[in-house]
């Protein structure tokens, strides 16, 4: 009995302690913190995906703030797992893991959309850009602007071809740096460029009026009169108050304004008639009508702007403008006569006398009809 | 009795000693410099993708590594061999890098040397092009174009210099299709008064 009862003390006690032991232990390991795994990894998932829709480069403060937020997560986590495995606490670093992932979602829904606005707004912005240069280019290329625009016209075109490189990379924001630098360059070139016409065409209630006059006159008199319209580059040919004939022209390369002084290779506004016509060897451009330039009116604001200093004191006024043959280049490259070519040139002189009164304009269209800003 | 106390003791160290196992620092230091060394050649810019993705491998490894401090039996077997596939593929992103930095510096080496014969054989035919009137007036403007050309040279040079790649070579292609154009506009004028000058 004694040993049976010997045995129950050797074996059970320790048996029923042991199971007692485990029971706790396992009960303090089922009950310990646990790590947050899934919240960390579920915050890196959130930031690599924001990075993928580059938040970093479009939103990086933002992107920045999300990534120190991951960050401290771990930083947290690390620190948690240097103590006793019963004391560590993960509240911090779920809710950093939680901030971070919060944080990450907006910035990823946020650059998805901007990056889908901004290449919209960047492919109309280039269409937009290129329409405007070809426009200038088609339109007021061979206006007489300054170099400085013609500078920043071209510096503009390779503004936009880097804009559409990058945005064919798919690198938005290097392209939308460079649609801002072509359109700073193209405001510039039409600010000019209206500016210069503006005032251009502030005479236009003059050139209508001349024209008006010169159907009048050819009306009463019966005779041919010419208005040459320097903007539409064309010579109309007036007889009995009608228009019979409409003459493609070309003129000097400082065509816009009135001619100030010899060699400015302006072509002169006024009333003027054929004083010579000229055939043969007397013209080396095939035929030629000579006008009264510089006339009475011209002499006046010569000698008016020689006097108020705005034309030098040894400065010539210039003449021998012409009506003559050897156009059809396709460029303004006189020295401020009137180019037409030949065929032209033949049909003009046999309806002209010495003496045919020529009237030469800005042109007869108000400008807002002629170029769209 | 006393056997199988010690043969517990034993396993209890055992365990213990399984349970301590030893952060991999030495891989988690050098998988960190490759890929701090792969970001200063540049590959956020020039690789982005595979950049991302290489710090995304390494931060998932890290918190494997705390995952594994909160275990009882920790086993960084599988964080070491991550670790160095991080390091040596840190290695191939940098490499990339710098061959691809090189690809784009002698692309734009190319292209400023062929800008440089445009320039010059544009510069030819300008001296070359007939001096008439209109002549004169279009090689006037056509200067201009050159000299915007010129500055778009200098501009990639000085891009160059400062390293930014991606934009000295867009400057580069596009200075390189402006020349063309001009050169091209030059040739057909050339053409055009040839054929005049026999009739």
């Amino acid at each position: 009995m004694s040993t049976r009862k010997h045995r129950f003390k050797t074996i059970l006690i320790p048996a029923i302690v042991l199971i007692a032991l485990a029971g706790a232990a396992w009960w303090v390991i089922a009950s310990r913190p646990q790590p947050p795994i899934a919240e960390i990894a579920m915050a890196r998932e959130k930031l690599s995906l924001a990075r993928a829709a580059n938040a970093n480069i479009y939103m990086p403060t933002d992107f920045r703030e999300a990534s120190a937020l991951y960050d401290s997560a771990n930083r947290t986590w690390k620190a948690e797992n240097e103590r006793f495995f019963l004391q560590r606490n993960y509240d911090r670093t779920r809710g950093f893991a939680h901030l971070s992932t919060q944080k990450s979602e907006q910035l990823e829904k946020k650059a998805r959309n901007y990056s889908f606005d901004l290449k919209t707004t960047l492919k109309k912005r280039i269409s937009t850009l290129r329409n405007k240069t070809a426009y200038f280019n088609n339109h007021f290329s061979d206006l007489p602007l300054d170099k400085e625009v013609r500078h920043s016209f071209q510096a503009s075109v390779i503004s936009l071809t880097e804009a559409e490189t990058a945005y064919k990379a798919a690198n938005y924001l290097l392209c939308h740096e460079k649609t801002k630098l072509a359109a700073d360059d193209i405001d510039f070139i039409y600010t000019q460029t209206r500016n210069t016409l503006e005032d251009y065409f502030e005479n236009f209630s003059v050139w209508v009026e001349r024209n008006n006059e010169a159907l009048r006159q050819s009306k009463t008199t019966g005779d041919y009169v010419l208005v040459v319209s320097k903007f539409q580059k064309k010579c109309f040919v007036y007889h009995r108050g009608e228009q019979v004939n409409e003459l493609d022209i070309e003129l000097g390369k400082n065509w816009i304004g009135d001619k100030r002084h010899h060699g400015d290779k302006a072509t002169p506004e006024g009333k003027y008639k054929v004083t010579r016509k000229k055939s043969g060897k007397q013209t080396k451009y095939y035929k030629a009508l000579l006008i009264d330039f510089p006339n009475n009116d011209d002499r006046k604001r010569f000698d008016a702007e020689k006097k108020n200093g705005t034309l030098p004191r040894h400065a010539d006024i210039g003449g021998l403008i012409e009506i003559h043959g050897g156009g059809g280049r396709g460029i303004n490259w006189t020295d401020g006569c009137i180019a037409l070519t030949n065929e032209n040139m033949d049909w003009l002189y046999t309806h002209t006398i010495a003496g045919t009164p020529v009237y030469i304009i800005g042109s007869l269209v108000p400008l807002e009809k002629l170029v769209e800003w | 009795m006393r056997n199988k106390l010690f043969s517990l003791a034993i396993v209890a160290m055992l365990v213990l000693a399984a349970g301590c196992a030893k952060v991999p620092q030495a891989g988690i230091d050098s998988a960190q410099a490759s890929l701090q060394e792969a970001q200063m050649a540049g590959a956020e810019i020039y690789q982005p993708a595979q950049m991302a993705a290489l710090q995304d491998s390494f931060n998932k490894v890290m918190e494997q590594v705390e995952a594994e401090k909160s275990k009882f039996f920790a086993s960084y077997a599988d964080v070491k061999d991550k670790l160095a596939v991080i390091s040596q593929n840190a290695l191939q992103v940098q490499q990339s890098t710098i061959e691809r930095k090189e690809m784009i510096k002698q692309e734009i080496q190319a292209s400023l040397a062929e800008i440089s014969m445009l320039l010059a054989e544009n510069n030819a035919l300008i001296e070359k092009a007939p001096k008439g009137k209109e002549g004169v007036a279009a090689l006037e403007m056509i200067k201009t174009d050159l000299s915007v050309i010129e500055t778009s040279v200098a501009e990639t040079n000085s891009l160059l210099e400062t390293g930014d790649l991606v934009a000295a070579q867009g400057k580069a292609s596009a200075a390189k299709e402006k020349a063309l154009a001009i050169n091209t506009e030059l040739k057909t004028v050339m053409e055009k008064a040839a054929r005049k000058g026999k009739r």
